[in-house]
């Protein structure tokens, strides 16, 4: 900050680096050396079993490209992050929608909406794990008692099941956050210019599709973005209810990542599939980026 | 926003009812759990039974689930904290200045958001063993900003983006300096952004369990998230209502504190200076 | 708005202060400190007892032990990072799952040299001894042992019209067919078939079918039985004896509710049932070990070793109170005071001679089937965990229709044949 005050001797182009200077700092720190170390750790034989490693040059590559399971991790961890972006968006978008027609207590259910959002991601994951169990869940129980089904469903026990059910499980701790940046995003909607289309006679769904949305433009985007990358990252919900089972039908590429690190001990195969990992999201960024520039 | 017509309000009531269902119905289930006698537990009856307080009173006398209650509340206000501000810094740095290497090192900011968290952990921990921070609460705040400088910096540098640069001009020509424009004008016009990365930052380092664990080893400087499964995932029996009672109790002192952020968020957003 | 965001800040830093202040004030590190890890210090129902052991230590020599824990889960990774990580370590408790895992970092002391042959000798039967030996070297000090073998409530079967637990394969299919005919929506059997623990149970059934996963060699083997016991298994499975999505934590709960009248488990079964609310001296009424039903009578019932050691590091400084340390948790009065408390097994030849461990009636039938127990067969592997999840995940394919018994070998040979 001291060296800013002096900003008399300093050009714009030296202040402009100046700010940027801690978080450079903290960005060699805490990710591009342990980013460049993991890379590196990627051609080796490294485990957490000793500090000592061999290069293997491409071997851990090609033991993962010859890997039949390796594309349905993708596959698995491609259909996890769009639904559980997907649906809290919708959802919280609506919630959004009718928390913000402000009636008696809607300020008190934007509350306590967030409640499920800060509730530790491990007590989520076993609180629906109890819900959808096939023995004593609480969803058989009432199906039961409504008579919908004469016997135990089980859920998390069946591949085609069990990934829905992580993603509603990750749907229901997102939707508050959904629902607070579009609740925010939906208040920034100018008014007048929804008056005015009042005027010329537009309906709701008019308002909506010309002007609601192309006002949240720049909102959706961020949380669709956050929300994905959030969801790639995230581990705990899948982890506590399925443990990736049955038979992979729930493993994601962050699983697979910690259970090759932190459960077969092998830290260069895990960091390869890390570094694949961020290939492929460099091309994604890429795209991001490009549209990003375009829209300037 | 919307005329209150025959087909708005169909669907209003609908979605309130459906949505409300799927967002509180397993928040009262966790609740009535955590209110049930802890032999209960397994009974599917919904609060018309057996009620106790004692799982509750247990977790709020105990008072090692409240040092990590606090302590997970000062990692993450500190780190969420310095995380915006460095994101800020950054983002206004690459918004409104051009230097040599700036490309570059956007890109960079941007890729690292990529790569795996578990991945980076160890290096992380053998740095902090060398720095000789391992254990303290530095160890937790630097390394979670990992979690949000990238997306901070990013979208902080959209938010001011979207600044004219006329009215950094102009405040140039009344002879303000480039830190005074930054206190002065361009950071308030951030805050709505700045809080919502501070949030995204606050529930990422609230929720962290790996890192966490293996960072601090002490009792007395354990974060809740780790702090919880180690109390009540053993390895012989698992005490589901404590574990849900710490959650609900663990969840209302950040609750109160998200709803009085909110309104700044929101009343940010509304102020229009971003937008226009 | 500029108010509130100024308070927020400053109280920011008031916070901030508040945690550099705390930040320093770490404990002092005398010279005769060591470092306790594990994980039963952190759970509720032994972490009362782990602090009595402390600071019954503590007391006695004026020596200091500090407690470092994690999840039972996540004790061996974070032994490991801690490890490669060079932080202090001096003693730790460690399972036999992870035990090899520990000891192939090269990083364990050779108690031999610790505690001298001879104290070893006279203080643990031979058999025990060895639990705790790889190659030939002896890295851990057996502090709790029994076997995993099958749980059973009593009072289900007894209303089932079974006053003895099933002794053949074929006596057990036709109780539970007779539990299934009871109609009260109970799980006859809950062998896992989720998580790692699938996979240990996979084990002791495929020896009583006649057949191993690997051979002595480390070679694959899964013979003809192999087959045959997970059409078994999917047999079991189509006539609702088992269920998928159990794992042993579900198993331990509807067991423990009574909706469940067989699983695997060791000694700790005991833990769920009387947090569940069953008086700690009636567990045996519903909660009972019995042999593992044989194909034909006469055979020798299958069961898997279980137990926690003590493992000291040969980098640690104070390996001498280490070793004083360990002695004092298997001494007889501590011994027989977890044992106590927590219904831990002790281990010494003296301590396990003690009456009231010879009487227990719920221990008896973990320590008779000790007797014929067997190591889990990757306990002694590096990557025994890959080599679970993979027998899981092939397990898993098959029950659930997407393989027969007879691909399930085939994959499982040529996958665990390429680890």
């Amino acid at each position: 900050m001291a060296k800013i005050r002096n900003n008399g001797k300093l050009t714009d182009g030296q202040v402009g680096f100046l700010l940027v200077v801690p978080g450079i700092a903290v960005f060699i720190a805490v990710i591009l050396y342990p980013f460049i170390s993991a890379i590196l750790m990627s051609f080796t034989d490294r485990t957490l079993l000793s500090p000592s490693s061999n290069g293997v040059g491409f071997a851990n590559y090609r033991k993962i490209f010859s890997d039949p399971y390796f594309l349905k991790t993708v596959w698995t961890t491609i259909v996890f992050v769009i639904f559980s972006t997907l649906i809290p968006f919708t959802l919280g978008l609506i919630w959004a929608i009718v928390l913000n027609q402000g009636f008696r207590g809607s300020e008190f259910l934007r509350g306590v909406t967030l409640v499920n959002w800060i509730i530790p991601g491990t007590a989520i994951g076993f609180l629906w794990s109890w819900i959808f169990n096939g023995q004593y869940g609480i969803l058989n129980g009432l199906l039961i008692s409504l008579g919908i089904i004469d016997s135990n469903i089980s859920f998390l026990g069946q591949t085609s099941t069990a990934l829905p059910c992580v993603i509603i499980a990750r749907s229901w701790q997102m939707l508050p956050w959904y629902m607070a940046f579009l609740l925010g995003g939906l208040q920034s909607v100018p008014m007048d210019r929804i008056e005015a289309a009042r005027i010329d006679g537009a309906n709701n769904l008019q308002v909506f599709r010309y002007i609601v949305i192309p006002g949240m433009r720049q909102i959706f985007f961020l949380v669709l973005i956050l929300g994905a990358i959030g969801n790639l990252q995230h581990f705990d919900i899948p982890w506590t209810m399925t443990q990736g089972g049955p038979a992979r039908a729930t493993t994601t590429l962050s699983l697979e990542v910690y259970r090759t690190a932190f459960q077969n001990w092998k830290l260069g195969q895990a960091a390869t599939v890390g570094t694949i990992w961020a290939i492929l999201l460099a091309a994604f960024s890429f795209v991001y980026l490009k549209q990003v520039k375009e829209s300037e | 926003m919307f005329q209150k017509t025959l087909a708005f309000r169909i669907f209003f009531t609908v979605s309130a009812i459906l949505i409300g269902c799927f967002v509180f119905l397993p928040l009262l289930w966790l609740i009535n759990t955590a209110l049930k006698p802890s032999d209960q537990t397994f009974s599917l009856y919904f609060f018309f039974g057996p009620l106790t307080l004692d799982n509750i009173i247990s977790i709020i006398t105990d008072r090692t689930i409240m040092t990590y209650l606090k302590n997970s509340l000062i990692v993450s206000f500190l780190s969420s904290f310095f995380a915006t501000l460095v994101s800020a810094f950054a983002g206004y740095s690459f918004s409104k200045f051009r230097y040599k290497g700036r490309k570059l090192i956007m890109g960079a900011f941007m890729m690292s958001q990529a790569f795996p968290q578990a991945i980076l952990l160890l290096s992380i921990y053998l740095m902090m063993q060398k720095l000789g921070l391992l254990g303290s609460y530095w160890s937790l705040l630097i390394s979670y900003v990992v979690f949000t400088l990238p997306v901070g910096t990013w979208t902080l540098k959209g938010y001011f983006d979207a600044l004219p640069d006329s009215l950094i001009e102009s405040a140039k020509i009344d002879g303000a300096g480039n830190l005074k424009i930054m206190r002065k004008i361009i950071f308030p016009m951030a805050v709505p952004g700045m809080i919502s990365i501070a949030i995204y930052g606050f529930v990422w380092s609230w929720n962290d369990l790996l890192y966490s664990m293996t960072l601090v080893t002490d009792p007395s400087r354990r974060t809740l998230a780790p702090g919880l499964v180690m109390t009540y995932l053993g390895e012989a029996s698992t005490n589901w209502a404590a574990m849900m009672s710490a959650s609900i109790v663990a969840a209302i002192p950040v609750t109160i504190i998200f709803v009085f952020l909110q309104r700044y968020f929101i009343a940010g957003l509304t102020s229009g200076a971003v937008k226009e | 708005m500029k108010k509130a965001l100024t308070l927020l800040l400053v109280s920011l830093m008031a916070f901030s202060l508040i945690a550099s202040g705390s930040g320093e004030s770490s404990a002092p590190e005398g010279p005769a400190s060591i470092v306790w890890a594990g994980w039963s210090g952190e759970e509720e129902a032994s972490k009362a007892i782990f602090e009595e052991m402390r600071t019954g230590f503590e007391a006695q020599t004026g020596n200091k032990v500090n407690w470092v824990g994690w999840t039972w889960a996540d004790t061996a990774q974070q032994l490991l990072i801690r490890l490669q990580g060079g932080e202090q370590l001096d003693i730790a408790q460690a399972d036999i799952g992870i035990f090899n895992t520990i000891a192939q970092t090269g990083t364990l002391a050779d108690l031999e040299d610790v505690f001298g042959t001879e104290w070893l000798e006279s203080t643990f039967p031979q058999a025990t001894l060895d639990v705790g030996k790889i190659d030939g070297k002896q890295v851990g000090l057996p502090w709790s042992m029994a076997a995993i073998t099958m749980v059973y409530n009593p009072e289900i079967l007894s209303r089932a019209g079974w006053d003895k637990p099933p002794v053949t394969v074929a006596e057990f299919e036709q109780c539970m067919a007779d539990i299934v005919a009871l109609d009260e929506g109970i799980i006859p059997y809950g062998v896992s078939t989720k998580d790692s623990t699938a996979a240990g149970d996979l084990m002791p059934w495929l020896w009583t079918f006649g057949t191993s996963i690997f051979n002595e060699d480390g070679t694959v083997n899964l013979g003809p039985g192999a087959a045959e016991t997970i059409q078994w298994y999917k047999d079991l499975l189509a006539k609702g004896y088992i269920q998928m999505d159990i794992g042993r934590g579900d198993a331990r709960q509807l067991f423990a509710q009574g909706k469940m009248a067989f699983y695997d488990d060791a000694v700790l079964a005991k833990g769920q049932a009387v947090s569940a609310g069953v008086d700690p001296a009636e567990v045996v009424n519903v909660c009972s070990a019995m042999p593992r039903p044989v194909l034909s009578e006469g055979d020798a019932p299958q069961s898997t070793m279980w137990g926690h050691m003590l493992v000291i590091f040969d980098a640690s400084q104070h390996k001498d109170i280490a070793a004083e340390f360990a002695k004092y948790l298997v001494s007889d009065d501590i011994a027989l005071r977890y044992f106590e408390q927590n219904g831990m097994p002790p281990v010494t030849n003296s301590a396990s001679e003690n009456e009231a461990v010879v009487n227990d009636q719920y221990l008896k039938g973990f320590i008779d089937s000790t007797a014929t127990a067997k190591l889990d067969e990757t306990a002694r592997m590096v990557n025994a965990n890959e080599i679970k999840t993979v027998i899981v995940e092939e397990l898993q394919a098959t029950l659930l229709g997407q393989t027969t018994a007879e691909q399930c070998v085939e994959n499982l040979r040529s996958r665990l044949g390429s680890l």
